[in-house]
């Protein structure tokens, strides 16, 4: 594997915090948010890695979001 | 009607003072994990992966040069182990983890700790 820049790795982990996440949530919706991870993420991924300001700005976003939807209140997504 | 309180409420038989001091045996619920049952769940876990529902997993494949994932597949691979085994890998491990092998190599080891 092509070795990967800082920006790419803080996508990554992003993505793993993502991922775990869904396990916070009910049992039954989980397939629901996991699919919503991917998606959002395959939005984007036609996105060159030079491009570091989009990159950085959706990852600020990404966090955000993360955090809104960590809250334990909101339990399903469509 | 009060005597049936009163009975209630009366004090239960001590236990005779001996047995009181008698030191518990501990036991362990469960015997510490094996290396092949590390190496078992592990796959059952990963065939839960979209992405590897039908590769050949074997200790040496790479996730991305056997298994042909690409990055993000392979972090999912990684939180379904994390998931499986109930422990987090840290970032900075996580982003060293190449073949099969060593995630379960780590997971080993964790679980020794325990």
């Amino acid at each position: 594997m092509a070795r990967l820049s800082g920006l790419q790795k803080e996508v990554l982990r992003l993505y793993r915090h993502s991922l775990r996440c869904v396990r916070t949530k009910p049992e039954e919706f989980r397939s629901h948010w996991k699919a919503y991870v991917k998606e959002e993420f395959a939005r984007y991924d036609h996105i060159q890695k030079k491009q570091f300001s989009v990159v950085e700005h959706l990852i600020r976003t990404g966090h955000r979001k993360l955090e809104m939807y960590s809250n334990p209140n909101i339990k399903n997504i469509h | 009607m009060f005597r049936f309180a009163v009975r209630s409420v009366r004090p239960v038989a001590r236990l005779p003072v001996a047995s009181r001091f008698v030191q518990p045996i501990r036991s362990y619920a469960v015997a510490p994990i094996t290396k092949d049952e590390v190496i078992k769940r592990s796959f059952e876990a990963l065939k839960t992966v979209a992405a590897l529902q039908e590769s050949e997993i074997s200790l040496e494949s790479s996730f991305q040069k056997d298994l042909a994932l690409d990055s993000l597949d392979t972090v999912e691979a990684l939180v379904a182990l994390e998931e499986e085994f109930d422990l987090e890998i840290p970032d900075k491990i996580s982003d060293e983890i190449k073949t099969v092998g060593e995630a379960v190599n780590y997971i080993f080891e964790e679980e020794q700790k325990l």
